[in-house]
């Protein structure tokens, strides 16, 4: 069957199509699963600045060190934390002769203090606390160091309330 | 699962061989993708920019979570719809709006975007997605705009199909309705 036999068995059975229809045919296809048509992003009005995505890079955050991990029970702590302990104590007992001039807890409540984070947008993050603690640890160390052992032992031995505090 | 070049990339990731490269070839897979997905919620690019940033920055961190059990983009999609969602509940906190208040707020600042240069119809569509509850939001814009089948918006929303589809209907009749009121009132 050629051709010219096809086209005139169409114009016998009457039917026709619009000009140049088969000349101007094609098919559009639907954006594919894997090749999003982002074109239709144009669409909702939405523009990048030029060359945005050719130069967008994501600048990650420098890896943080693994910290290394001391036990808290070893003899060298033990001496620190009575030291902190008897500190502790001391400031305490000073905070708790002048109270009156200090806002008790009974001032504050949690819900205050939630709500004076949000209002006052304080913002922090982890890396800002490792470094905070860390560098304070320093300095406690340092005039831990300094604190004459034997001077410390003599006296948590006069002071039975603090030995008997900490063995609780 | 997924694909032969992102099982590759997830691999070299999560073993750390070669992780910068293959960080980057990730961010060029999907950076326009998870981009525009972020846009259509925040409205705006300096803001899309920041939280496209920030969900690379957590995908590289927690790559080694991904367990294969769901696609990859869908993992991808979840991270940046969460970021996007937290940010937008912490925008309207601070603004000291509710979440209706922060959706007309950044559609009235569409009109003096330098980056948004639709027509009065596409602002007036805006609108009208403004006015939708936020999942119904999130999938208009994923199937509308990013054309996004329902099974990839389920498997992303973490909801079912039907409820999806449902979801849809609804939300597409509203903005339909919003944009036929609107339109005659503005002409």
């Amino acid at each position: 069957m050629n051709n010219k036999n096809l086209a005139d068995k169409k114009q016998e059975s009457g039917f026709k199509t619009p000009k140049n229809y088969f000349e101007n045919f094609k098919v559009e296809l639907p954006a594919t699963n894997t090749e999003l048509d982002f074109t239709k992003e144009k669409n909702a009005g939405f523009t990048v600045p030029k060359n945005y995505f050719n130069n967008f890079e994501v600048n990650l955050p420098v890896e943080e060190k693994e910290t290394k991990v001391i036990s808290l029970f070893s003899t060298k702590n033990i001496f620190k934390i009575a030291s902190v302990a008897a500190v502790l104590i001391f400031v305490i007992s000073i905070l708790n002769k002048s109270s009156d001039n200090f806002i008790t807890n009974d001032d504050l409540n949690q819900a205050a203090i939630e709500d004076y984070i949000d209002n006052n947008e304080i913002d922090y993050n982890s890396q800002d606390l490792y470094f905070t603690f860390k560098n304070n640890n320093q300095i406690i160390e340092k005039e831990l160091e300094d604190i004459n052992r034997e001077e410390l032992l003599e006296y948590l031995t006069e002071n039975t309330e603090i030995t008997s505090l900490l063995n609780e | 699962m997924l694909t032969k070049d992102e099982a590759r990339i997830v691999k070299n990731l999560q073993e750390k061989k070669n992780p910068d490269k293959a960080f980057n070839e990730l961010v060029d897979l999907y950076k326009e993708r998870l981009y525009w997905h972020i846009r259509n919620m925040v409205k705006n690019h300096e803001d899309a920019n920041d939280l496209l940033q920030n969900t690379f920055i957590k995908i590289f961190r927690y790559i080694h979570n991904f367990k294969g059990e769901s696609k990859l983009y869908s993992w991808m999609y979840r991270i940046a719809t969460n970021e996007t969602i937290t940010f937008l509940n912490k925008k309207a906190k601070r603004l000291k709006l509710s979440s209706q208040e922060l959706q007309d707020f950044l559609v009235n600042n569409l009109e003096s975007d330098a980056h948004f240069e639709g027509d009065k119809i596409q602002l007036l569509l805006q609108k009208a997605i403004a006015t939708l509850p936020e999942k119904q939001q999130q999938v208009f814009n994923m199937k509308y705009f990013q054309q996004l089948k329902y099974k990839e918006i389920a498997e992303i929303l973490e909801v079912s199909e039907g409820a999806l589809k449902s979801n849809y209907h609804h939300a597409v009749k509203k903005v339909e309705k919003f944009v036929k009121e609107h339109q005659t009132f503005h002409d």
